[in-house]
C-alpha cells in the first residue's frame, strides 16, 4: 500500500507537508478563526482531535504557501510562529538537579525561550529571505545591539540567529553540567531578555507594517510546571498588541493555570478557550458539517468529487430496513399523538424509536447489524477528527489492496458498504483487546487492576446500553452517563479510573446543564467504537443516564450489572436542541 | 451545622499569639457567639425574609472565605485582636434582616445584647462590632453611603483598633459573597420568589467572583443560559436578555465603585487596582460561537478622560449591538 495515496492519512499533524495541511485543513464549522485574533487561546481536546494541525494551518509556513496558491499577496498581519514543546530543548531536566526553586524556574524558562526564539527564527526567516538589504542590515544591527549577540555577518540573518542561539543552549548547558551556577545566571534568557526585544525588533521592519505575532504553542501540557507558570505569567499580561499566545494542551486536567508570581491566569478574563472535541451531534451540526467537509476536502486531493455520504454509502438492505422502521413509527406516532397541535412530540417519536425498532426487530440470533454509511462513521468517531479518519483510512486500503495495478491508476469511487462494516467490527473488537492486553502498560499510572476494572466498567455499560435499546421506553438510545449520589470514598475509588480512561480516549468527558437550572454537570461519552462489536447502535440520541456512584464503582470492582428499570433516570431534552 | 472555615483556623492561630487567658477568652467569645448566630439566628431569617438572597451560616462561611481571599497570604497586618473583631463582626452584620431587610444594618445591638446576655464585659465589643458590622451597607446620618468613615479608630480589650480597616474588609468581602450558592434553582424555577426579586436570583445564578489578589484584580464572570421565546432572548424565568444585561453593568460597577470606595479606608485593599468582567453566553446548552473582549476597570486616570459607562468604554457592550450579535448567533444554531 502506497501510503502517500491514501487521502484518509491520520499521522501526527506535525509529520505533514505543509502543503498538505494547507490542503487539507478545513476553516469552517469551529471556533480556530480565533486564533487570528489578539486573544490569548487555549485550545484544549485529547489527541487527534485537530490541535496541531490547527495551529499549523495559522503558521507562516502554511499561511505564506496559502497566499502562494491562492494568488493574493500576503499581508503578514497575524504572524503565527509554531512552537512545538515536545523537543529536547523543552524537555531539559538539569532544573531537577537543583534544590532551589528560584533558580529552577530560571533553568526552565531560559530553554524554552531559547526554544521559542528558535522557532521565531525559522518562522520569521521564510518571509525575510527576500528583505531589502538596507532593511536587513539595520535588523541585523539591531538584534546585534539589543541582544547582545554576536551574529555569524556571511549567512542569513535568521540562521545566524538560530546559529546563536544554539551557540548559547551549549554555553548554557556546559555551565550547568560544571555547576558553574553563577554563570548560568549571567546568561540566562528571559522571555522580556530575548523574545519580547526579538519580536519588537522585527515588528520595526517596514515591510511587514507593525504585525501580530501568534505564538503557537503545540502540547504544552509536557511544559513543567515551572514553564507553565512563567508562560501563564506571560499570558497575563495586558498590553497584547504585539504578541498573543495560542495554547494547545491535550490533558487540560495536567495543565496548571498558576503564574509564577503565584496569581493565575482566568478564562475570559485572560484567555479564550475552545474545546476542539465537541459534544456529539448530528449530521447538522457544527461536527457533522466539519466531517463531512473534511472527508470531501481529502477525497478531492485523489481527484474524486463525489459527496461523503456516495463515498460511503450505508448498506441498501440497512437503507430500507432504516426507512420500513420509519414508517411504522410515523404510524404509531399519528395514533398516539392525533392532535394537530403535536407535532413536535410526532417528530420526537419518530426520531427515538424508527432506529430502535430496527435494532428491536432483529432476529435475536441474527448477525451484527451491517455498519456503514457516512452517517454511521461520523458517529462512530465520538467528535474527534482522528477517530472518523483512522476508520476511513484502513477502509480505504482495505479496497486498494484489492486492486489491480490498472484499477489503481484510476481514482476509487466508493468504499463497498461490507467493507466498510468489517472494518468498523474490526477495529471494534481490537480496541477492547486492546483494554484487555494493553491499557496497563501504555497509559501512565494504570495498573493491571484498573485496566480490569475498566474494562468491565465499560462492559457492563455495554450490558446496560443494549439493554435500555431493546427494552427502555424512555431515551432507549442513550449512550451518555452523568454519575449521581457521589461520595468522597466513591470519588477516590472512581475518579481516577475514569481519568485513566479519559487519558486513553475510551471516555470523554463533557460538561453540561443539570437537571437543576443553572448548574453545569459532567457527564461522560464511552468511545462509540466499543459498540459495534456489541451490537449497539452507534447513532445515539442527545439524552444520558444518570447512574448512581456505588452503581458505577460495583460495576468497575466486582463486575456487578447496573440494575435496570422502565423508570431509569434519563435526561434528555435538554440535549435535543441538536436534532 | 457550621464547620470549621480557613477564617477560623486562622482565627485561632491568631489567637494563639496571646497569652493565656486572653486567648482562651476570646476564642471562647469567639465560638459562643458564632453557635448562638449560627443557630438561634440566621436559619431563622428566610421566615422574616424568604425573598432574601441567602443569608444562611452558608453566606457567612462565604464572606469569611472572600474575606481570607481580599488578605491573602498577609498574616501580620491585623492583629489577633482585630482579626477577632473582624469575625465577630462577621457573625452579627447580618443578623438584623431577622427583623426585616430594611435597615437592617441598625438593627443589630438587640440580637447582639440577646447573644451576649448584656454582659458588662462586652462594651467595648458591642461598641466595635456595631461600628464595624453596621458599616457594611446603608447610609449615614447626614444621608450618603460613607459609612466607614464614621467607623474610626476603636479601642478593644486595650488595644488599638484600625475600625475603617475592619469595616472596609467586610463590606467588600460581603459584597463579593455573591454566587448561584446563595440561590434556589428549584424555587427559582418554581415560582416561588416574588416577580420583583427574581431579577436577584437568577444574577446570584449567573454570577461568579475571583478574586485575585496577587494580580491586583477582582474578576466577574457571568453564565448566561440563552433561551429563544416568541422570537425574544431571554435569561430564564422569562427575564429579557437586555434586561439582565443593563442589570449586569449596574453590578458592575456598583462593584468596582464597592472596590474603589473600600480600598480607600483599608491599605490591606490597596492592591485591587483592577475589576474586570467576562461574559459567557451558552444557547441549549452548548457555549456560543460567540467572543467578546472582557470588560476592564482599572483604576488609572488619564487626564482629560471623561467618565464612561460600560456601553461608551466598549462598543461591543451596546445592549443593542450586543442582543442583535446574540440572536442572530443563536438563530445560527438551532
Amino acid at each position: 500500500m502506497n501510503n502517500h495515496a491514501n487521502p484518509f492519512e491520520y499521522e501526527q499533524a506535525t509529520t505533514f507537508a505543509p502543503s498538505f495541511v494547507r490542503d487539507v485543513f478545513i476553516e469552517d464549522h469551529n471556533f480556530t478563526r480565533f486564533i487570528q485574533s489578539n486573544r490569548n487561546v487555549f485550545l484544549l481536546g485529547e489527541r487527534g482531535s485537530g490541535k496541531s494541525m490547527t495551529l499549523l494551518y495559522n503558521s507562516i509556513a502554511v499561511q505564506a504557501l496559502k497566499s502562494e496558491t491562492e494568488k493574493t499577496q500576503a499581508t503578514f498581519d497575524y504572524l503565527g510562529i509554531y512552537v512545538p514543546c515536545n523537543t529536547t530543548l523543552f524537555h531539559k531536566k538539569e532544573h531537577e538537579l537543583v534544590s532551589n526553586t528560584e533558580l529552577a524556574g530560571i533553568i526552565s524558562e531560559h530553554f524554552m525561550v531559547i526554544g521559542i526564539a528558535f522557532a521565531i527564527a525559522k518562522g520569521v526567516g521564510s518571509i525575510l529571505k527576500d528583505i531589502d538589504k538596507v532593511d536587513n542590515d539595520r535588523l541585523h544591527e539591531e538584534l546585534v545591539y539589543v541582544l547582545g549577540a554576536d551574529l555569524l555577518p556571511n549567512m542569513p540573518l535568521m540562521q545566524a540567529l538560530e546559529a546563536y542561539l544554539q551557540r548559547q543552549s551549549r554555553l548554557s548547558q556546559e555551565h550547568l553540567n560544571a555547576l558553574q551556577l553563577d554563570e548560568f545566571r549571567r546568561q540566562a534568557f528571559t522571555f522580556t531578555s530575548l523574545v519580547h526585544p526579538l519580536l519588537t525588533s522585527i515588528a520595526r521592519l517596514p515591510s511587514l507594517a507593525k504585525p501580530h505575532f501568534l505564538i503557537l504553542l503545540d502540547d504544552a501540557h509536557d511544559l513543567n510546571v515551572y514553564q507553565m507558570s512563567a508562560l501563564n505569567s506571560w499570558i497575563g499580561y495586558r498590553d497584547r498588541s504585539l504578541f498573543s499566545f495560542k495554547v494547545a494542551v491535550a490533558d487540560s486536567v495536567k495543565y496548571q493555570y498558576r503564574t509564577a508570581s503565584g496569581g493565575s491566569i482566568l478564562e475570559g478574563h485572560d484567555f479564550l478557550t475552545i474545546d476542539l472535541e465537541r459534544p456529539f451531534q448530528s449530521a447538522n451540526s457544527d461536527f457533522g458539517k466539519l466531517a463531512k467537509d473534511l472527508v470531501e476536502r481529502r477525497l478531492s486531493k485523489i481527484n474524486v468529487d463525489v459527496s461523503a455520504e456516495d463515498f460511503f454509502p450505508a448498506s441498501n438492505e440497512f437503507q430500507s430496513s432504516i426507512e420500513r422502521c420509519k414508517l411504522a413509527a410515523q404510524k404509531e406516532a399519528d395514533s398516539r399523538y392525533p392532535d394537530p397541535q403535536d407535532q413536535k412530540k410526532r417528530r420526537d417519536y419518530v426520531y427515538k424509536y424508527s432506529r430502535v425498532k430496527y435494532f428491536r426487530e432483529r432476529d435475536p440470533k441474527a448477525n451484527l447489524p451491517p455498519y456503514s454509511g457516512f452517517e454511521t462513521l461520523a458517529h462512530v468517531s465520538t467528535g474527534v477528527i482522528r477517530n472518523l479518519l483512522r476508520p476511513c483510512y484502513w477502509m480505504y486500503d482495505a479496497v486498494y489492496s484489492t486492486l489491480s495495478e490498472d484499477d489503481r491508476k484510476h481514482p476509487m469511487k466508493s468504499i463497498p458498504s461490507d467493507v466498510q462494516s468489517k472494518v468498523i467490527r474490526a477495529q471494534s473488537e481490537q480496541l477492547w483487546k486492546w483494554i484487555q492486553s494493553s491499557l496497563a502498560s501504555t497509559i501512565d499510572n494504570c495498573s493491571l487492576e484498573d485496566a480490569r476494572r475498566i474494562h468491565r466498567l465499560l462492559d457492563n455499560l455495554a450490558n446496560l446500553f443494549r439493554e435500555r435499546l431493546l427494552r427502555a421506553n424512555s431515551e432507549p438510545r442513550a449512550l451518555a452517563f452523568s454519575i449521581s449520589a457521589m461520595t468522597e470514598d466513591l470519588s477516590s475509588n472512581i475518579m481516577p479510573l475514569l481519568d485513566i480512561a479519559r487519558r486513553a480516549q475510551l471516555l470523554y468527558f463533557r460538561s453540561g446543564p443539570a437537571k437543576d437550572d443553572g448548574r453545569r454537570e459532567t457527564y461522560y461519552i464511552p468511545n462509540r467504537m466499543l459498540w459495534p462489536i456489541r451490537g449497539l447502535d452507534v447513532v445515539g440520541q442527545h439524552a444520558r443516564v444518570s447512574i448512581q456512584a456505588r452503581e458505577i464503582w460495583a460495576a468497575a470492582a466486582n463486575n456487578t450489572a447496573f440494575p435496570f428499570t422502565e423508570m431509569d433516570n434519563v435526561q434528555g431534552d435538554l440535549f435535543d436542541a441538536e436534532v | 451545622m457550621w464547620s470549621d472555615q480557613p477564617f477560623d483556623t486562622r482565627l485561632k492561630l491568631k489567637l494563639d499569639m496571646l497569652a493565656s487567658p486572653t486567648r482562651d477568652n476570646l476564642l471562647g467569645d469567639y465560638l459562643s457567639a458564632r453557635r448562638y448566630v449560627t443557630e438561634e439566628i440566621v436559619k431563622n431569617i428566610p421566615r422574616s425574609e424568604p425573598d432574601l438572597t441567602d443569608h444562611s451560616e452558608a453566606h457567612l462561611a462565604d464572606v469569611m472565605r472572600r474575606i481570607c481571599d481580599l488578605i491573602g497570604s498577609d498574616d501580620s497586618y491585623l492583629s489577633p485582636h482585630e482579626f477577632y473583631l473582624l469575625g465577630i463582626s462577621v457573625l452579627f452584620h447580618d443578623v438584623g434582616n431577622l427583623h426585616g431587610r430594611k435597615e437592617h444594618n441598625k438593627k443589630i445591638a438587640d440580637i447582639y445584647n440577646a447573644a451576649r446576655n448584656n454582659e458588662d464585659r462586652f462594651h467595648t465589643e458591642r461598641n466595635a462590632v456595631l461600628s464595624i458590622a453596621g458599616a457594611h451597607t446603608g447610609s449615614t446620618m447626614s444621608g450618603n453611603e460613607d459609612t466607614v468613615k464614621n467607623v474610626t479608630i476603636l479601642t478593644f480589650d486595650g488595644s488599638r483598633i484600625r475600625g475603617q480597616e475592619l469595616a472596609a474588609l467586610l463590606r467588600l468581602g460581603d459584597e463579593l459573597a455573591e454566587g448561584p450558592h446563595r440561590t434556589s434553582a428549584y424555587l427559582l424555577n418554581h415560582h416561588s420568589y416574588k416577580p420583583e426579586n427574581v431579577i436577584y436570583h437568577r444574577y446570584a445564578s449567573s454570577v461568579e467572583h475571583r478574586i485575585d489578589r496577587v494580580d491586583g484584580r477582582i474578576a466577574i464572570t457571568y453564565t448566561l443560559d440563552l433561551e429563544l421565546k416568541n422570537g425574544n432572548l431571554e435569561v430564564g424565568n422569562g427575564i429579557k436578555i437586555d434586561d439582565m444585561l443593563r442589570f449586569c453593568y449596574a453590578r458592575i460597577v456598583k462593584l468596582d465603585l464597592e472596590r474603589r470606595y473600600c480600598k480607600f479606608y483599608s491599605n490591606m485593599l490597596s492592591v485591587f487596582k483592577e475589576t474586570s468582567a467576562y461574559f459567557n453566553f451558552y444557547h441549549e446548552g452548548h457555549p456560543l460561537d460567540f467572543e467578546i473582549e472582557p470588560i476592564v476597570i482599572s483604576d488609572i486616570v488619564i487626564p482629560g478622560d471623561a467618565i464612561k459607562t460600560i456601553e461608551e468604554r466598549y462598543e461591543s457592550y451596546g445592549i443593542e449591538h450586543l442582543v442583535s450579535a446574540l440572536s442572530q448567533e443563536c438563530g445560527r444554531n438551532l
